[in-house]
């Protein structure tokens, strides 16, 4: 699905990521947990192609019709196209902008690269129902500005209805879990679960073991200082739940 | 007097020369034009206008009439309407409907008295130059349903003429009127022409009027007019001024609260680019106590347009217990474009809660990417993020009807066809 390969990437000067190295296969969920400030969202940024991060060596390779392909020179919206979903650790508030608009525009857009048939407006409500009682998300929640006075919890929620519109191949989701309560870490986790099959794969970047209750991760990986320094399968995060990270660090 | 007022003032005064009868209002409002001739950036009103280059070659008086098709710059509605074309009256295409009288008044019985201490040049060659007046009443108690459309077209045979309007707008006590008046223009880019208009409103007693401001001129005309508005006892005025089309717009706002529980809303939005300006010139005078008064005016600027935005509010020393908000917010989509926004705060009372503040920024590039991470192409989310700013302004507008209008002109500028106006 992805490879990364010595992934260097600086920001404002400073080198942040410092040779990652990660392999993802389809049907695959991934676990990335590291201490603050290690770089987790960095990779996150760069995997989906924020501007103001460079990527000063290594690759991205992605898989585009059976092939695996550089994404490295593709617009960020070109590689949501392709099915790359970041989820976003803080979701951007947009004043003014619909959000049923904005989800009708984005799920237009990658129809059209698909070669389907975009929604009118009608089509596309009945198309978000289901996907809304899933996620026990209000209807009124479509007619205000995106994000815009949205609770901590209401965001996270908006940026997997986003992810289950979009059903994108490859879904960055980067501290979805943080600032839910139980009961909303259960809906987000039935939603993610519900997209899960063997063709896509999920990248969750998490601080905590609870996130993982509910949605299995295959691999976990720990990042720091821009490396992931230790990976392992599951049982590595009630280890890292027990024991912190400096065990790892030295 | 200078060479590009001199024309003006001899073909003003040939005019009078010609009118059936005398007309002193006229004639002093001539007199005192060639006395101070068109502002320079020399005065504090005018610091970043400079109206004479566009001036230079003369405007003439009396465009030919024209024929055209109106349709695409109306709302469909059996409302009223009102039709100029090059600055003529075309009663055939205009509507009335029950409850409000429109009338085109000759210059006989109905010119106001000339205001010696008027020092707005634009304000005396709209007087000296009339042929008409446009009066407008609601009458107590009435609500006219649909919007009150006042266009003001331009063809292409505008060129090299100049258009004065007058509308004097009555709504009485407990009356509600809602008016989109729009400015527009078919024919070329090229075509180089002033329009002069001015609007009168007195909202009575508890009346609400709202007054939408369209204006859609041609890339190369002037657009230099004023609305006037007089509030009276618990009545509500909401005025927006929409502005994508001219080369130089210039909106005075004088908005005057002028009774107890008196409240206007002054807002606009201005989406410029190519070399355009525009140069919105507001002032609210809070006459009294208990009065209201807020104001969002926001730009969108791009490749060389120059915004400047002016807000003056008054509050008279006996204006107790004042509420009044005013902001100025600015977005710069390239290097060369510039805004100048300045709010003129002359306060003499004490009871009074007054804010203001003017933001300037460029496109969000968080904004950008999130939008651009679900898939949409960068130059759709800048737009949607344009629209999205212009329409926390648009959506000042209460008429349905007219923000659907406005809404669908601001399309226009988004997809960079201003050249078609
Ligand atoms: N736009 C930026 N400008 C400057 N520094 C940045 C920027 N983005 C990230 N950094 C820096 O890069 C480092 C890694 O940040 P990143 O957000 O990737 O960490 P993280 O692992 O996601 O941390 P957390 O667990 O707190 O979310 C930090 O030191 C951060 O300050
Ligand atoms: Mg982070």
């Amino acid at each position: 699905m992805i490879e990364i390969k010595n992934l260097h990437a600086k920001v404002e000067g400073n080198e942040i990521l410092k040779g990652i190295e990660l392999t993802i296969n389809p049907g695959e969920i991934h676990a990335i947990m590291g201490p603050n400030g290690s770089g987790k969202s960095t990779l996150a940024k760069v995997i989906a192609g924020h501007p103001s991060y460079e990527v000063t060596a290594g690759e991205i390779n992605f898989d585009i019709n059976g092939k695996m392909v550089s994404i490295l020179e593709q617009e960020p919206y070109e590689r949501a196209k392709e099915g790359i979903f970041l989820g976003f650790q803080y979701p951007i508030e947009i004043p003014g902008v619909n959000n049923v608009g904005f989800l009708r525009e984005a799920f237009n857009s990658i129809c059209t690269h698909q070669g389907a048939k975009g929604m009118d407006q009608k089509e596309f409500k009945e198309f978000l129902k289901p996907k809304l009682e899933l996620l026990e998300i209000d209807d009124s929640f479509l007619d205000r500005s995106v994000n815009e006075g949205f609770s901590g919890g209401e965001k996270k929620k908006n940026e997997i209805l986003q992810m289950a519109v979009l059903n994108p191949k490859l879904s960055i989701l980067d501290e979805t879990d943080s600032g839910l309560d139980i009961d909303a870490l259960k809906i987000v986790a039935k939603g993610v679960n519900s997209l899960k099959s063997k063709y896509t794969s999920t990248i969750l970047v998490t601080h905590y073991q609870r996130l993982l209750n509910y949605i299995q991760p295959d691999f976990i990986h720990v990042l720091h200082d821009g490396k992931i320094i230790k990976s392992g399968g599951k049982e590595l995060a009630l280890e890292l739940e027990a024991k912190g990270y400096d065990w790892l660090i030295k | 007097m200078n060479d590009v007022i001199k024309n003006y003032i001899d073909e003003n005064t040939d005019y009078h020369k010609h009118l059936e009868g005398k007309f002193p209002q006229m004639e002093k409002a001539l007199k005192k034009l060639s006395e101070i001739g068109f502002p320079t950036k020399k005065l504090e009103n005018w610091k970043y206008t400079n109206v004479t280059p566009l001036l230079k070659d003369h405007l003439k008086l009396n465009a030919p009439l024209d024929t055209a098709d109106i349709e695409s710059f109306l709302i469909k509605t059996d409302g009223p309407l009102m039709v100029f074309i090059n600055g003529h009256f075309i009663e055939e295409k205009s509507v009335s409907v029950p409850g409000l009288h429109f009338k085109v008044k000759s210059l006989s019985n109905s010119l106001p008295e000339f205001d010696e201490s008027s020092e707005e040049s634009f304000d005396l060659l709209n007087l000296s130059s009339l042929n008409a007046l446009i009066s407008v009443k609601v009458g107590k108690d009435t609500l006219i349903e649909s919007p009150l459309q006042i266009l003001h077209l331009s063809t292409e045979k505008m060129n090299g003429y100049r258009s004065h309007s007058r509308v004097e707008i009555k709504a009485e006590a407990y009356s509600k009127l809602d008016i989109l008046e729009t400015f527009a223009h078919l024919g070329k880019k090229t075509d180089h022409y002033l329009v002069n208009p001015l609007t009168n409103i007195k909202v009575g007693e508890g009346a609400k009027v709202e007054h939408i401001k369209a204006g859609l001129d041609s890339l190369s005309s002037l657009n230099i007019g004023k609305v006037k508005a007089i509030i009276g006892k618990d009545a509500f005025f909401n005025s927006f001024t929409f502005t994508i089309g001219g080369k130089l717009g210039r909106n005075n706002l004088d908005v005057s609260l002028a009774e107890n529980g008196a409240e206007a809303h002054v807002h606009g939005v201005f989406a410029l680019g190519q070399d355009q300006h525009c140069d919105i010139f507001s002032i609210i005078d809070h006459k009294v106590a208990h009065t209201n008064s807020e104001q969002l005016f926001k730009g969108l600027l791009d490749e060389s347009a120059h915004g400047v935005f002016t807000g003056k509010i008054i509050v008279n020393p006996q204006a107790q217990l004042i509420n009044s908000r005013q902001a100025s917010k600015n977005l710069l989509l390239s290097k060369k474009a510039r805004i100048n926004t300045r709010p003129i705060l002359e306060i003499y009372a004490d009871d009074v809660k007054c804010s203001h503040g003017a933001t300037i920024g460029q496109l969000n590039e968080n904004e950008i990417f999130y939008l651009e991470s679900r898939g949409i192409p960068k130059e759709k989310a800048q737009r949607m993020l344009c629209q999205g700013f212009a329409q926390e302004g648009i959506n000042t507008i209460s008429n349905p009807l007219i923000k659907e209008k406005i809404t669908g002109y601001f399309k226009i500028y988004l997809k960079g066809q201003l050249n078609e106006l």
